[in-house]
């Protein structure tokens, strides 16, 4: 069979970094509820990962911190021997607004943004999606097809107001998702991004009123958006997809 | 593990499906539990065939209808709404292309094309929409191209019009999405059996060379793409264009 | 500085009869003996000559070309030769020794000749071969062969049967689908019309098969061919045979021996047959060489006054009124200069535009490339879409632009239908109605040979044991002894001539 083609179809197994994240959980959740296994990781939020694991049949958790290049590969590799093939990897560990090193919560001006604030930033947001993907792309060459989604930002695609490091962050993945499918792709590895807007219950709850008015405003569907909406797309484009690749998709209502 | 259907109970409306990408969205949408209505002009034997893969899943209707045909377009919307209660979905498939070099482009060339693929989605959606508007509910999804997102070798009017369609796509789902209605562009690659179907061996083998996945796209695959993209679950995107083409 | 081709102090004079210019050294045959000598190419009076020294029997002298000026200019359109894949002679004596090809040849096989069979049914006293009527290749050499083409070639594009005469070989049809290959586009046959004329279910299987006939036909007139082909109402055979290709379909050529004084004053009326006949997509002339057969046969023949190719293209412009022009003919770069010369034709609403009026040179070059003959690849799209470009932009609108560029989108619009997808074969066919083409094919004899000319032919005999043999070296060095054709010599029936020798009045040879 083509690399290029989906092998499992009924039960995928899918690593889910960041799982225990409010987007993260989500994932995971409508993805076991499509059969899929889920391995899953954590940092500090033990206590959601303790629920994923009893709630989902099969999903296993372990710790991990994204800045760590090294501990990365470990786990991945981890995943992969307890699994035997894995068919998606989704990277849900984001920071958002106010991530930066100075405690601020605010929507930082470049002014507010010190060198270590935009290490820091790239560092979780982009540095990690490049080295998980060249080590999934590395256990699973020859292996089969795998569906790689990272999880963008509509900030950074569209022209929109954000602190610029988490702008530049999100728009490196579009830029970076590009060039991985060009690489990846006669291996059978798909990689896309999903770009979501302001989301309930998210990173918009650091969101300025103002902003959020103005988002309201702006917004065709005229709400925010709801993470079951981002999953699904996510586990659409982790189980079902066959051809697309490279692409940054974004889920914004029409903003 | 079967997930619920994802068009449970819909109807569906597709331009242009006795063949090629229309026939497969469909079948797919009738499939994934819509009742599927279709639109075709000349292929009898083409919209035969349509008609009965999706009555193997559920209830479908052929109308013989042009998408310029404004007024046959009303009555076919009408009746839906009258005998199947609404239109949930509309997929703007219909579309022609047609090789001919600039030099040699005619403007009757010209009109042919902008008007299948441009003016007939703009028909179509107005018609639709009307409703859509009433009930507050629905979903467009609009077949562009990926030659409308990147610089791409192909016919001027073509382009052109893919193109034209991705700016009536942001548009038109900025002026309907506060009812609560999406509208979407799909925009495929080279497709088995689609408009680039008469491409020059040499040609096809440029565009697979920089292909990530080495092959042009399957009816299916994107149809299945389109079923998702119309779906519930899909309810926040709005205005977006979603390429389909294996990494070119 | 770009200088003059020809020094028209030295050429063009009043006294150019008297002078003799040196062009060139060269290595020829002895006509008497048919040793290998020295020779020098010389101009004299527009024309050129090749002078050769036999140490034991003097000067020979032919004409190689005609037309000065045309052979100084061909020998401008130099094109790199193509490889072979595999070559299976050794340089051992040097050329025209070693051909089987040897690594010392210059150019691939773009036309490989197979011939099936020495029986042939007409003795044509102009023919370039000898014939001794008792050999039939069987089934399994044929397969060897174009097992061994494949080899060499990779993939062909054209491959043809050929003899004596093909169509008598007692198992051709079987033959045609041992060729159908996937590494062959397309098969040809070489025939005098004999069977076509008189069996039009066989025309029906050659159409089925989508083969190519290459129809002899000399002239329209039987006094012409009757001179060339021998006794019989060939005329009458003639149109019956074109009118059962026309009939069934079949891809036809028309091929034309030229030869001085018989019927070079007709090579007009065989331009207006290929452009009269849908169905006969073109028109090749072979200026005649006097070897094999002919050589012996064919008397007295001059050869200070022979066709040669820039005299075939005089004769097509003077008789056709212009319709072709000289300029519309060019050689065929990848071969030698002196071998080939053709144009193209492109069939618009009014009558006939050869390529080079509207296409720049450098791009039609491109097209005819390395084959001779069209393919729809870059290099094709590239050049036609310049020239369409150009015609659209270029600052002397003329009526002829629109025809050219009415008809290009004709075309177009014909082989990429909106509604349906078209395998290659179904739109190089839609090519093949809208363009016609004139080849000028010139074969050498003991007087013409040439080294050079022989180390870049394309055109090669194969043979089932691998070899590729070059034609004229074949005909005039390896023939005699091919160990195929060894034993007695056959009886042949010739058609036109009763064994007996009386004319028999029942035959519809004779009217």
């Amino acid at each position: 069979m083509e690399a290029s083609e989906r092998m499992t179809v009924d039960a995928p197994s899918c690593i889910v970094i960041g799982g225990s994240g409010i987007v993260g959980r989500t994932v995971c959740r409508t993805l076991a509820s499509r059969g899929a296994r889920v391995g899953f990781t954590f940092l500090k939020n033990e206590a959601v990962a303790h629920e994923l694991t009893a709630a989902l049949p099969g999903a296993v958790a372990r710790r991990l911190d994204v800045r760590d290049v090294g501990a990365i590969d470990r786990t991945l590799g981890e995943f992969v021997e307890q699994f035997g093939r894995i068919d998606a990897l989704i990277n849900c560990a984001a920071v958002g607004f106010g991530g930066g090193g100075n405690g601020s919560n605010g929507h930082e001006k470049m002014a507010d943004v010190a060198e270590d604030a935009w290490d820091a930033m790239l560092s979780v947001n982009t540095k990690a999606s490049f080295f998980a993907v060249r080590q999934i792309a590395n256990l699973m060459r020859g292996r089969g097809a795998v569906n790689v989604v990272l999880l963008g930002s509509v900030d950074g695609v569209k022209p929109a107001p954000a602190p610029v490091h988490y702008a530049a962050s999100k728009a490196a993945l579009a830029g970076m998702i590009k060039a991985m499918a060009k690489e990846l792709g006669p291996q059978g590895v798909r990689i896309n991004s999903v770009a979501p807007g302001v989301l309930e219950g998210g990173l918009s709850r650091t969101l300025p009123e103002d902003l959020r008015r103005e988002y309201l405003k702006h917004c065709g569907l005229k709400r925010l958006g709801k993470i079951e909406e981002v999953a699904s797309l996510v586990a659409w484009l982790a189980t079902e997809n066959t051809f697309v690749t490279g692409q940054t998709v974004i889920l914004d209502g029409a903003l | 593990m079967t997930a619920t259907r994802l068009l449970e109970g819909k109807v569906a409306l597709v331009t242009g499906a006795s063949r090629g990408l229309g026939q497969s969205i469909a079948r797919v949408f009738a499939s994934e539990g819509a009742r599927v209505a279709f639109t075709y002009t000349r292929d009898e034997q083409g919209s035969r065939t349509t008609l009965e893969t999706c009555r193997k899943s559920g209830d479908a209707r052929a109308f013989q209808v042009s998408v310029l045909d404004a007024a046959g377009t009303e009555t076919m919307v009408a009746d839906l709404e009258q005998n199947w209660g609404s239109v949930d979905i509309l997929v703007n498939n219909a579309g022609i292309s047609q090789n001919m070099p600039l030099a040699l482009m005619e403007e009757e060339d010209w009109d042919r094309v902008m008007d299948i693929n441009v003016k007939g989605t703009f028909l179509t959606s107005k018609a639709v929409l009307r409703g859509m508007i009433r009930r507050k509910q629905g979903v467009v999804l609009n077949i562009g191209s990926l030659v409308a997102v990147r610089m791409l070798e192909a016919p001027i009017h073509y382009c052109a019009s893919k193109a034209a369609i991705k700016g009536l796509t942001e548009a038109l789902a900025k002026e309907v999405s506060r009812y609560g209605i999406r509208v979407n562009c799909l925009a495929p690659g080279l497709l088995e059996d689609g408009v680039g179907r008469n491409l020059p061996e040499h040609r096809l083998a440029d565009y697979l060379k920089h292909c990530a996945l080495g092959r042009v796209g399957r009816l299916e695959e994107v149809a299945r793409l389109a079923a998702f993209l119309v779906s519930d679950v899909n309810g926040y995107m709005s205005g977006e264009t979603v390429v389909i083409d294996g990494g070119v | 500085m770009k200088l003059p081709l020809l020094e028209t102090p030295f050429t063009m004079t009043p006294d150019a009869a008297a002078r003799d210019v040196f062009h060139s050294y060269s290595k020829g045959m002895c006509p008497t003996c048919r040793a290998l000598v020295d020779g020098v190419r010389i101009i004299r009076d527009g024309k050129v000559y090749l002078r050769k020294q036999c140490p034991h029997h003097g000067t020979s002298e032919a004409l190689i070309s005609g037309d000065a000026d045309w052979f100084l200019r061909s020998l401008t359109y130099i094109k790199e030769g193509s490889v072979p894949l595999k070559h299976s002679t050794k340089v051992e004596e040097g050329c025209p020794k070693d051909c089987g090809l040897c690594p010392d040849h210059e150019q691939h096989s773009c036309l490989p000749i197979i011939e099936i069979t020495n029986h042939c049914n007409l003795e044509c006293p102009i023919c370039i071969v000898q014939n001794r009527n008792n050999y039939n290749m069987s089934a399994a050499e044929f397969v060897d062969t174009i097992d061994g083409l494949i080899e060499k070639e990779g993939l062909l594009d054209t491959v043809n049967l050929s003899g004596g005469e093909p169509t008598l070989h007692p198992d051709f049809l079987q033959f045609l689908e041992l060729a159908r290959r996937p590494q062959i586009s397309r098969v040809s046959v070489s025939t005098n019309g004999l069977r076509i004329a008189s069996d039009f279910a066989f025309c029906q299987e050659l159409a089925k098969r989508k083969v190519y006939v290459n129809l002899q036909l000399d002239a329209l007139r039987n006094p012409e061919l009757r001179t060339l082909r021998g006794a019989g109402d060939h005329h009458a055979v003639k149109e019956r045979a074109l009118a059962n290709l026309e009939r069934a379909g079949v891809r036809t050529t028309i091929v034309a021996t030229v030869a001085k004084g018989v019927n070079d004053h007709q090579i007009g009326d065989c331009v207006r047959l290929l452009f009269e006949r849908d169905f006969i997509l073109s028109l090749m002339f072979q200026p005649a060489s006097y070897t094999g057969y002919g050589g012996a046969h064919f008397g007295p023949h001059n050869p200070l006054d022979i066709i040669t190719i820039p005299d075939v293209v005089r004769a097509a412009e003077e008789q056709t009124g212009g319709l072709l022009r000289r300029s519309d003919f060019l050689p065929l770069p990848c071969s030698h200069p002196g071998c080939f010369g053709l144009t193209y034709l492109l069939k618009t609403d009014d009558g006939f535009m050869p390529f080079p009026r509207f296409i720049d040179l450098e791009h039609y070059l491109e097209i005819i490339a390395n084959r001779g003959t069209i393919r729809p690849d870059a290099g094709f799209e590239n050049a036609i879409k310049a020239a369409i470009d150009e015609l659209w932009s270029s600052s002397g609108q003329s009526p002829d632009n629109d025809r050219v560029l009415r008809t290009l989108r004709k075309a177009i619009r014909c082989m990429y239908p909106e509604d349906r997808a078209l395998e290659l074969e179904e739109r190089l066919h839609i090519g093949e109605g809208l363009v016609k083409t004139i080849f000028i094919h010139a074969f050498m004899d003991e007087h013409t040979f040439e080294i050079d000319r022989i180390k870049k032919c394309c055109t090669h005999y194969a043979m089932p044991d691998g070899r590729l043999m070059p034609g004229c070296a074949y005909n005039m060095f390896y023939r005699h002894k091919d160990p195929r054709y060894v034993g007695p010599v056959g009886q042949p029936l010739i058609w036109g001539k009763p064994a007996n020798g009386a004319p028999d009045p029942k035959d519809p040879a004779y009217s």
